[in-house]
């Protein structure tokens, strides 16, 4: 699921630097304030065993083929997300540098589609409710390989998303989304599998070294909420009206009156040349008119929610941080 | 299983270091990789001026080329899946130097030929200023002291865990047994429990050395002038291609002395 | 004058519940060389990881220049005693052999000039310069506990705690070794099964039986108890061992 610079265009991988970078800033900093028992080594350590352990190949009997350990999923279950999440970050920035899995430009991307998924949704929305819930061996088997699809299905959905915003591919959209969200079915659900006979093996053997479950955040009105976005953003939004608003209603009644420059000249012009050449979804769809509507409209509204989220939170951040400086 | 290959993860031998500073060179592959990826999905002959780069770094830290694109050719894979596609379903024709050409397949030549040289660039930027100096770089631009930890022991403790899974994973075979789903966990847990007690063991040592959250401390000037003046050059180059056609001029300028 | 270390009745037991130290006792004065020999598993380890203040211990105290060992004086006490651990690769993490050197007395926050002196005189003393820029994972098994040494050294310390040293050491390293620990001018604890070695550099050895100090005594003294060492599970020293006894028992086949 690496993805190379050769496949996005600077915006999409902008974007998505952006985005990674302040979640590995804002975990960096709520690990250097935490009082906790310092595990920099054990990052570092755990991250060249997942390296060296994703490179054996468990073959599957029956099938004739073989998955590998993901890594996200097992160094959240001992690290929890956030150490998870930057022991990611480096592990992708050495494939990418030592083995071109991956490029630099495309990096904030792998570490959003591979580190974000699973460390922060998949592992305390699936794999923590579901062990907690169901307990015991049974419990870690169906939390690990729900998980582990779940987060390598995101993180495929967006790699699709990323490269057909991009437009260096001439896949038909559909198409793309049923490959590689049907291979990374399969993948996750072996790489579930290994993740799970890992833990089992560490309950069965020590113990000790499971981290306790911990608290839980209101993991269950967050998953509640997140889910409401996604069917809001992706279904519902076919049946939006499609009628102007008060504002379009209003444009559209003067926009034949004479004098009334729309867009034609100087920082208007340049503007909208602009917004035309780096908006990613124009008017909710893709680019490439091939494209069917609803699936620009599904991707756009759940890529936005998302954006929106993002925005709101580091936002709100923000006026805490400088709430707390003022006091 | 691939564990033999990665043990070559060097494609340079130890050296003196680059003329330039790694952090000069970071910035430099950095706006490298983002004009490359700028230019539109049918240019294709535009971007060739843009092998300078690489080349000239190939040349000024004295790497073989053959190392380099042995590595490409091992990481191309799946970009040549994507971009294969691009022919069967772009049938539309494209006008490059008077030639009427297949757009798929010049999408697919861009594809292929952009990530050659974003692959290329980010390999020999490690090539001459070594991983090491990279991340004392990252630091002083601003990546966070855990991270760059992190970066460090990952590099530091990557060929032992190799080494070590790989004796785990022969000494398994060599007794008769196979590696299946089934027993993962007799072969990868007794390593993680040995990364575990190992990562402790660390952790104790680090503090035993009076460890204060960072293991870098490099304080050299970021940027000399003549780095400065290295990413002035490359970068007004750079601009220079993306927005001036030099293929089609000079192709233009060829045609008018042919008469 | 207060001794360097001094453990008062130590006890420590680990996560399963099995008792590694039970009421162990014993000082380290000022430029002594002790050792401590005892069977695996016997709590070596583990007594300078207390000593450390990496463990807390669950009985008795541990006393640096006669101060119990909390917080504050465990920051100073990590600034004047050195670690070797037993396996060098735990306590090599960067880049070049000059680099990971240089780290401790960085971390004391010396002056640059300062940090190239001591670590320039680290590495001539275990005689190390030639690899000052090798990087630390190709390096040799002797190399790297030579290397892991001067680490030690460029911070000058009070006090050396050298877990197994001589372990996995060709003959000729560890009679470098042997040379060099010989020159340090400081406090030394040696955990060892290598009671020659022990011989050659310490003062006064503790054997270490069941968690306790089962015997104490100047050197060689214990160490030439063939019934006493028996009893602790430990062979005489070889030197010792080959003067004194018969021919070897011929080897028997498995089958």
């Amino acid at each position: 699921m690496h993805m190379a610079d050769a496949l996005i265009s600077p915006a999409v991988g902008g974007v998505f630097w952006a985005a990674s970078a302040l979640l590995t800033i804002r975990c960096s900093s709520v690990l250097k304030r935490s009082d906790g028992e310092d595990k920099t080594a054990m990052m570092g350590v755990l991250s060249a065993f997942v390296f060296a352990a994703q490179m054996i190949n468990f073959s599957i009997p029956g099938t004739g083929s073989s998955g590998h350990i993901g890594g996200a999923l097992l160094l959240s279950v001992f690290l929890g997300p956030r150490r998870a999440f930057l022991s990611m970050v480096s592990i992708l920035t050495v494939q990418a540098l030592f083995f071109a899995d991956g490029g630099l430009l495309a990096l904030g991307c792998n570490v959003f589609n591979m580190g974000f998924f699973p460390c922060f949704i998949a592992y305390p929305l699936i794999y923590k409710p579901i062990t907690e819930r169901i307990g015991g061996r049974r419990g870690v088997f169906a939390g690990s390989v729900l998980a582990s699809v779940a987060g390598l299905e995101m993180g495929a959905f967006c790699v699709v998303a990323e490269m057909l915003a991009s437009g260096m591919t001439s896949l038909p959209a559909g198409l793309f989304f049923s490959l590689m969200m049907g291979i990374h079915l399969a993948i996750g659900a072996v790489e579930g599998m290994v993740t799970a006979m890992i833990i089992a093996y560490v309950m069965a053997n020590a113990p000790d070294e499971l981290p306790d479950a911990g608290a839980g955040f209101g993991a269950r009105a967050l998953f509640f909420f997140a889910l409401m976005t996604v069917l809001l953003g992706s279904v519902a939004a076919w049946y939006a009206s499609a009628d102007p608003d008060g504002l379009e209603w209003s444009i559209d009644k003067i926009k034949d009156v004479p004098g009334l420059l729309l867009h034609k000249t100087g920082l208007h012009s340049f503007l909208y040349s602009l917004q035309q050449k780096v908006s990613f979804f124009p008017d909710y769809s893709f680019k490439d008119a091939g494209v069917p509507g609803r699936l620009g409209t599904s991707v756009s509204g759940v890529l936005g929610s998302f954006c929106a989220l993002l925005c709101a939170a580091a936002s709100g951040k923000i006026l805490k941080h400088r709430k707390r400086r003022a006091k | 299983m691939k564990l033999k290959g990665l043990q070559k993860t060097r494609i340079y031998t130890e050296g003196p270091g680059y003329i330039f500073s790694p952090a000069a060179l970071v910035v430099i592959t950095l706006i490298y990789v983002v004009f490359v990826a700028s230019f539109d999905k049918y240019q294709v002959l535009r971007l060739v001026p843009l092998a300078a780069y690489p080349v000239f770094l190939a040349a000024s830290a004295d790497v073989r080329p053959g190392a380099v694109l042995r590595k490409i050719a091992a990481a191309s894979p799946v970009v040549l899946l994507i971009a294969v596609w691009n022919p069967l379903f772009d049938a539309s024709r494209c006008e490059i130097l008077g030639l009427s050409v297949s757009c798929g397949w010049l999408s697919f030549a861009s594809v292929v030929f952009k990530f050659a040289l974003t692959v290329s660039a980010t390999l020999l930027m490690i090539a001459a200023a070594g991983f090491d100096k990279v991340c004392g770089a990252l630091r002083a631009l601003g990546l966070p002291d855990v991270l760059v930890t992190q970066l460090f022991l990952l590099n530091r403790y990557i060929r032992l865990l190799l080494d070590e899974t790989h004796n785990a994973v022969r000494a398994r075979l060599f007794r008769g047994g196979r590696i299946t789903v089934a027993n993962a966990g007799y072969i990868c847990g007794p390593l993680l429990m040995r990364s575990i007690d190992r990562s402790r063991r660390i952790r104790f040592a680090l503090a035993c050395r009076g460890y204060n959250g960072s293991l870098c401390h490099e304080n050299k000037e970021l940027l000399s002038l003549c780095d400065k003046l290295f990413v002035i050059f490359w970068t007004v180059f750079f601009i220079a291609v993306r927005f001036q056609d030099f293929i089609c001029a000079s192709w233009r300028a060829i045609l008018r002395c042919l008469g | 004058m207060s001794p360097v270390f001094e453990a008062r009745n130590l006890e420590y037991s680990y996560s399963d519940g099995t008792d590694a130290l039970r009421g162990l006792s014993f000082t380290l004065g000022e430029g002594e060389v002790l050792a401590l020999a005892g069977v695996n598993g016997s709590g070596k380890s583990t007594l300078f990881m207390l000593l450390m203040g990496c463990l807390e211990p669950s009985g008795g105290e541990v006393l640096y220049n006669g101060e119990n060992i909390r917080d504050e004086v465990r920051f100073k006490l990590r600034r004047e005693v050195g670690l070797l651990f037993q396996n060098p690769d735990d306590q090599l993490f960067l880049p070049t052999v000059w680099e990971d050197v240089a780290f401790g007395p960085q971390n004391l926050g010396l002056a640059d000039d300062v940090v190239a002196e001591r670590v320039a005189s680290a590495l001539c003393a275990t005689g190390m310069e030639a690899l000052a820029a090798r990087a630390p994972w190709k390096l040799s098994g002797g190399e790297k506990t030579l290397v892991a040494l001067a680490g030690l050294l460029a911070m000058k310390p009070r006090a050396l705690l050298l877990d197994e040293p001589s372990a996995g050491l060709d003959p000729r390293s560890r009679l470098n070794l042997i040379k060099i620990i010989r020159q340090i001018p400081c406090s030394i604890i040696v955990a060892t099964h290598d009671l020659d070695m022990a011989i050659d550099i310490c003062d006064r050895v503790i054997i270490l039986k069941g968690g306790i100090a089962a015997g104490e005594s100047r050197i060689p003294g214990l160490l030439h108890d063939e019934a006493f060492m028996q009893s602790c599970g430990l062979e005489l020293p070889l030197g010792y061992a080959c003067m004194n006894r018969g021919p070897m028992l011929k080897r028997t086949s498995y089958f």
